[in-house]
């Protein structure tokens, strides 16, 4: 597991550029394996909305990710919620065909000026 | 004067300026029924009935001196309470801003201002413009005019309700997965979704940058194109505006569809989401209106609703994630469940999923770019299902996402949805027209087109 972040962010503003103190601990966001992908959409089968509480190794899998993410309150009180979330974010990866082509280029979000 | 509250804008300012009707005679008796019948509706939030009044007895003196601010003077707008109106709290239906007070007008609301209208006050929304219809919020949700027991669609929902119910008779809304289309097809009123960059979003809550549209919601084409007019324009502090010149939308509205080719893409409502009887119904017979107007309908294929949808979401939900991971980490119970279940999937998603997604958008541009180089415009589905009972969750929840909007926040194209019909049940069906890239003005024309061959647009919800 890679530890390329640090443990504690002091000092975070909110989305009104507010200063507030977060902290959590994000040991390996951003770097989850598409093995971890699997294993989990492995317990939920794409489209199957009802979440049933997964075996342990799943809790385990996204209790972790859930807290690489720093959503350690959210998982501690409202697991279910943090269950569906990342159930929805991976059942949307079957559903994209996503480009072969490795020069395929994304959509250039914002054209200041210019139009689309 | 029982019927004022059912003028259009046009029609008001109109009467404004041949001294009929004065701007105080129009907000009194809005006021009076919106006393009446907003304690069934909620389409309000935040009524600022005073400042409302103060500023329509200022247009009456300056209407009445012959000057004449703009096309809406005296025209009360009701605004999405995500979109800052200073002085007045944007709560965005949340308890995470129940107490912030914006400081400064949108961009939109500085033009409304500058085009006369009168602020009438911030209507509900589905918290954050995602999370709803919900119970567990500081505020109730919208209901349907034309059932109150019906949700009014959203997230844009107060607007819709309200301009529905003749509380207003236009209002703002925002649209990141077809969030100004969904309440105008559940409450059977026009909606646009105006081409990306066109209507600035400085001052708007985001939700999702590259997916995140400002756009009007009237009972007519004809109000809706003289929204636009006062809304849109370049804005140099909106990332996202583009560069172009104001535009007359309502200038084609009597041109009719004679000269146009209509791509009709059946395969959202009839194989990627099979859509209720009563909707394809509506559906089809649009297509047959615009035919019998003249225009030459054709089918035409695009890439599969659930891809687009799965790729808006993808965006979307990556997007707002980095909008509001502080909150979601420090105050998750401050959000409604279905926020907090629509919001933290971006925590699962990585870098590659965002930027995939984004490679594979533009791929979908390109394919719907190439349906224009062979139609003028399309016309699909809206709402694959009538509006369903608001306290049904497992219903509501299985209907809103049956939807053929979300492709055109994908592709940025101008995209309209107005009423094509009512259920067996009384509940209002859709249809969308979607336009090229900044030719918003032609899918205002079609809509116009269609408005006139139909008469569904006259149709009043029995709320009384």
């Amino acid at each position: 597991m890679s530890c390329f972040l640090p443990d504690v962010v002091p000092l975070r503003r909110d989305p009104l550029g507010r200063c507030s103190f977060v902290r959590h601990r994000s040991f390996f966001a951003g770097f989850r394996s598409r093995a971890a992908d699997r294993m989990i959409r492995a317990q939920w089968p794409e489209n199957d909305t009802g979440y049933d509480g997964g075996n342990d190794m799943d809790k385990e899998l996204i209790a972790k990710l859930a807290h690489a993410a720093g959503l350690d309150k959210a998982l501690a009180q409202f697991p279910d919620d943090v269950a569906m979330a990342a159930e929805q974010a991976l059942g949307n990866r079957g559903a994209i065909d996503y480009p072969a082509d490795p020069t395929a280029e994304p959509w250039p979000p914002m054209r200041a000026g210019l139009g689309l | 004067m029982s019927e004022l509250h059912w003028l259009t804008a046009a029609e008001a300012t109109r009467q404004f300026a041949a001294r009929k009707l004065s701007p105080v005679e129009l907000l009194t008796a809005l006021l009076a029924r919106i006393e009446r019948l907003d304690t069934k509706l909620h389409a309000f939030i935040r009524l600022d009935a005073d400042a409302a009044m103060a500023a329509a007895r200022a247009a009456e003196t300056e209407i009445a001196a012959g000057r004449v601010r703009g096309p809406l003077h005296g025209v009360p707008v009701g605004i999405k309470d995500i979109i800052d109106v200073a002085g007045l709290p944007t709560t965005c239906h949340s308890k995470i801003l129940v107490d912030n007070v914006a400081k400064a007008d949108a961009a939109v609301i500085a033009r409304l201002r500058q085009a006369g209208a009168i602020i009438l006050g911030k209507l509900s929304t589905h918290e954050f413009a995602i999370g709803g219809p919900s119970f567990d919020l500081p505020f109730p949700p919208a209901r349907n005019p034309w059932n109150p027991e019906h949700h009014p669609g959203g997230s844009s929902s107060g607007s819709g309700a309200g301009v529905c119910a003749g509380l207003f008779p236009i209002a703002l809304g925002s649209d990141t997965g077809g969030s100004v289309r969904n309440p105008a097809s559940a409450c059977g009123i026009v909606g646009l979704k105006p081409t990306y960059g066109l209507v600035s979003r400085r001052g708007v809550f985001p939700l999702s940058f590259t997916l995140d549209h400002v756009g009007p919601l009237t009972r007519t084409v004809a109000d809706n194109a003289l929204l636009l007019d006062a809304i849109a324009g370049h804005d140099p502090a909106d990332p996202g505006s583009a560069a172009t010149s104001a535009r007359h939308f309502g200038g084609m509205l009597d041109r009719g569809v004679r000269d146009l080719r209509v791509g009709f893409v059946r395969h959202f409502h009839e194989l990627d989401k099979p859509a209720h009887p009563e909707v394809s119904a509506a559906v089809e017979d649009a297509a047959r209106v615009l035919q019998a107007e003249g225009a030459e309908v054709r089918s035409v294929t695009l890439p599969s609703l659930n891809e687009f949808a799965a790729v808006n979401r993808v965006i979307l939900c990556s997007e707002a994630w980095s909008i509001h991971a502080p909150w979601l980490r420090e105050r998750p119970g401050d959000y409604g469940r279905l926020s907090r279940q629509r919001l933290m999937p971006g925590a699962f998603m990585n870098a590659g999923d965002y930027v995939g997604a984004q490679r594979r958008r533009l791929q979908m541009i390109a394919a719907v770019e190439e349906a224009f180089r062979d139609f003028d415009v399309l016309i699909c589905a809206s709402s694959m299902d009538p509006a369903s009972r608001i306290e049904d969750a497992a219903e509501t929840g299985r209907t809103y996402p049956r939807q053929a909007r979300t492709p055109f926040n994908v592709t940025g194209h101008p995209a309209l949805a107005m009423m094509a019909g009512l259920s067996s049940a009384g509940m209002p069906l859709s249809v969308q027209f979607v336009g090229r890239y900044f030719e918003d003005a032609t899918v205002l024309r079609v809509a116009a087109a269609y408005e006139r061959g139909t008469e569904w647009h006259k149709k009043r919800p029995p709320i009384g």
